[in-house]
């Protein structure tokens, strides 16, 4: 009933593979259950635990072990850490849930999308969409000195934040799915 | 309700709701507390227990050792007089002090909130968990809390490129 919302890179194509490797997973642990420490918690107390954790720490902890693996991968996780800092959304969380589900999920576009927003800035490495821009329009070029980027991005992202991201998830989805067509 | 005062000396008596119902708990170990019913129903399981009838004999609890359930029990018995005053800091500050157990009992509170159905505690043990992993690298965390890693090389660096902005 908690864990049905797991969405995969691939689902399709995993799901058979990811069921058998479950069960292998399921004997591997029942065989060491004598073993004390949090590796008894299982996977629904785990995912209690994960629920407090910023992007980072989630990310690191799915590295533990296989079960923190299959527990840091739900998708309901990656909601929390994406709509945190989220204070109007425009639109209700039923309806954000599967437009983002069905352009890749939840952990895609916070790697894709917010974390390359939310981080400390680069060393003035030049972003793609900025050479772009500059390149069609030369003529009008630089009427400011180079934009200045905020030290620290907004911690509470309105309505325009989250479209944005949105629409730059959607992007990499359909350009995804152009490269794929012509390469085969 | 108003008259309490010819009532027996309780710890939890000034609590509003009338301390007269008592409920006795019995540990894996064979030990029994008696306690407010106020205190035991924190516990949704034993809520449904009493519910359902059974809260006249002594409630069993075979996954609970007797000092976790007396841990337990020391939270509930707090959080019904937090309940009552509504005084966000001190309960903050209560709750800090008594979440600074080490990894094997925080662990055992976990199970017993879980097992118990008490969701406040089960909150409270969890942020503990989280916090203590927080910043920590996978290997720490591992030796933390006692964790077999059953991933080969290969697949942890697999897993990390996969987050590879986590690690940069």
């Amino acid at each position: 009933m908690k864990r049905a919302l797991v969405t995969g890179e691939d689902p399709t194509v995993d799901d058979e593979k990811r069921r058998k490797k479950k069960r292998s997973e399921e004997e591997e642990e029942e065989e060491s259950s004598q073993e004390v420490g949090f590796v008894l918690l299982d996977e629904d107390l785990l995912f209690e635990v994960l629920k407090h954790l910023d992007a980072r720490s989630l990310a690191i902890a799915s590295c533990v072990n296989k079960q923190w693996y299959r527990t840091a991968r739900d998708e309901r996780l990656w909601e929390l850490v994406c709509t945190r800092h989220w204070t109007n959304i425009g639109c209700g969380n039923q309806q954000l849930r599967s437009v983002v589900l069905a352009l890749g999920g939840f952990r895609r576009l916070h790697s894709h999308c917010l974390w390359p927003l939310l981080k400390p800035p680069p060393s003035l490495s030049p972003s793609p969409w900025a050479a772009s821009s500059s390149s069609s329009t030369p003529s009008l070029s630089s009427p400011f000195p180079t934009p200045v980027i905020p030290s620290k991005p907004p911690i509470h992202w309105g309505k325009d934040e989250v479209q944005l991201s949105l629409s730059l998830l959607s992007i990499r989805y359909f350009e995804k799915m152009n490269v794929n067509n012509r390469g085969r | 309700m108003a008259s309490s005062s010819s009532s027996l000396p309780s710890p939890s008596s000034s609590s509003s709701s009338s301390s007269s119902k008592k409920l006795v708990l019995r540990s894996s170990d064979e030990k029994h507390f008696e306690v407010d019913e106020a205190v035991a129903l924190q516990s949704e399981m034993i809520k449904q227990m009493v519910e359902d009838g059974f809260g006249g004999d002594v409630i069993p609890l075979l996954n609970v050792s007797s000092n976790i359930l007396s841990k337990v029990i020391d939270y509930c018995k707090k959080h019904v007089d937090f309940d009552s005053k509504k005084k966000m800091d001190d309960r903050r500050r209560w709750d800090a002090e008594y979440i600074d157990v080490g990894v094997d009992e925080l662990y055992h509170l976990i199970m017993a909130a879980n097992y118990r159905n008490i969701k406040g505690l089960l909150d409270l043990t969890c942020q503990k968990v989280a916090d203590t992993i927080k910043g920590k690298k996978p290997k720490q965390i591992r030796i933390i809390f006692n964790i077999k890693n059953d991933v080969t090389p290969e697949g942890e660096q697999k897993i990390r490129k996969e987050h590879s902005w986590a690690f940069e």
